[in-house]
């Protein structure tokens, strides 16, 4: 069989308002506009994705987005991996529960977004125990990822202190972060996520650019196993 | 870089995991709010919901609006800055006006209620 395998994304925080969907959708659209094929399920109760790609049909043009109850998720995924190559993206709800544990378990990488402030990390720490200890149960490695998003790009103090947090408590981050730009919001109004807008706009190229490096180092985090795998 | 291989997903024993965790943590399991059961899920927005257009910017057109200068003693006006700058988050003087004009009975409309001028409220 030379169907290339579904790579798992679960974007995850027990906390709401962190940017999961909104992460999850950017990094769906660059995937997409480098042609993968992209299916995004949204387990999240309030459902932001499906009924942002109900309300902008056009985005069902470049990614398949469907809701899945998340006591589902696993039975859905089992579907789609023999069905389906490219990648999945999975929104989780912002609380901890059942579904937050079967994305985790089933999926190749989590990303936590977190914002530079103490709320996000301390559920990001949160979350990463109870990983830590459902990995351990379950013998295999998870590999759980913070993105700091919503980042000043003046660095003021606090935000320095925050990522001196993440690193104490021993959380793996994306080298990538995420700044706060117009860009992100405009996309739930608009139906375009930024690979998909105006890019002659300044903060849309600029989110691009962003994003791009975002998705490059998701890219490589597979390259890299799939070479470890080969060797 | 952390590099970790990928691993086959083994979906029976991720399912009795995810089952047997959750029991261990007492994680609760998914809930779906009844005000959020599927609106529109599998078919096509409501007819009554107009189709949106895309929009260039995020700020909403602002409704016509008027200066009204009226003299006020110096510690009234120094009273509305004050609750203003003090408010958290930070208010501006307009919105202290409208909202102590709001307590008075006058009806102004949600979106006429900027807390923050520098932003949209949307």
């Amino acid at each position: 069989m030379n169907k290339l395998p579904l790579r798992i994304i679960a974007f995850a925080s027990p906390k709401g308002g962190v940017g999961k969907s909104t992460m999850c959708a950017c990094l769906a659209s660059v995937l997409a506009s480098r042609g993968h094929q992209v299916t995004v399920l949204d387990i999240d109760q309030n459902r932001t994705l499906h009924q942002w790609a109900l309300r902008f049909p056009q985005i069902q043009d470049y990614m398949n987005i469907a809701p899945v109850d998340g006591d589902q998720l696993i039975e859905k995924v089992r579907g789609l991996y023999q069905t389906t190559s490219g990648y999945l993206l999975i929104d989780v709800a912002g609380a901890f529960q059942t579904a937050t544990i079967a994305a985790a378990t089933i999926a190749d990488l989590t990303i936590t977004p977190a914002k530079p402030s103490a709320p996000d990390i301390i559920e990001a720490v949160k979350l990463n125990r109870e990983i830590r200890q459902l990995a351990q149960k379950i013998g295999k490695t998870i590999d759980h990822r913070i993105l700091i998003n919503g980042v000043s790009p003046i660095w003021p103090t606090y935000q320095r202190a925050a990522m001196g947090e993440i690193e104490r408590a021993g959380l793996t981050r994306l080298a990538t972060c995420i700044h706060d730009r117009a860009a992100y919001a405009e996309m739930f109004l608009t139906g375009q996520p930024p690979h998909y807008a105006d890019e002659t706009r300044n903060p849309i190229a600029k989110a691009r650019n962003q994003l791009d490096e975002l998705a490059d180092e998701v890219l490589q985090i597979f390259a890299a196993r799939d070479v470890q795998e080969a060797a | 870089m952390k590099r970790i291989p990928i691993q086959p997903i083994d979906f029976d024993l991720a399912k009795r995991a995810v089952d047997e965790f959750a029991v261990e943590r007492q994680v609760p399991a998914s809930v779906v709010p009844q005000s959020t059961v599927r609106a529109g899920e599998g078919q096509p927005p409501p007819p009554s919901v107009p189709a949106p257009t895309p929009v260039k910017t995020v700020v909403a057109a602002r409704k016509p609006q008027r200066k009204f200068t009226v003299d006020l003693p110096d510690y009234i006006i120094e009273a509305i800055q004050d609750r203003a700058f003090k408010a958290k988050p930070k208010k501006t003087a307009r919105y202290v006006v409208l909202e102590a004009l709001q307590s008075l009975g006058f009806d102004i409309q949600p979106d006429d209620m900027i807390r923050d001028g520098r932003r949209s409220e949307a």
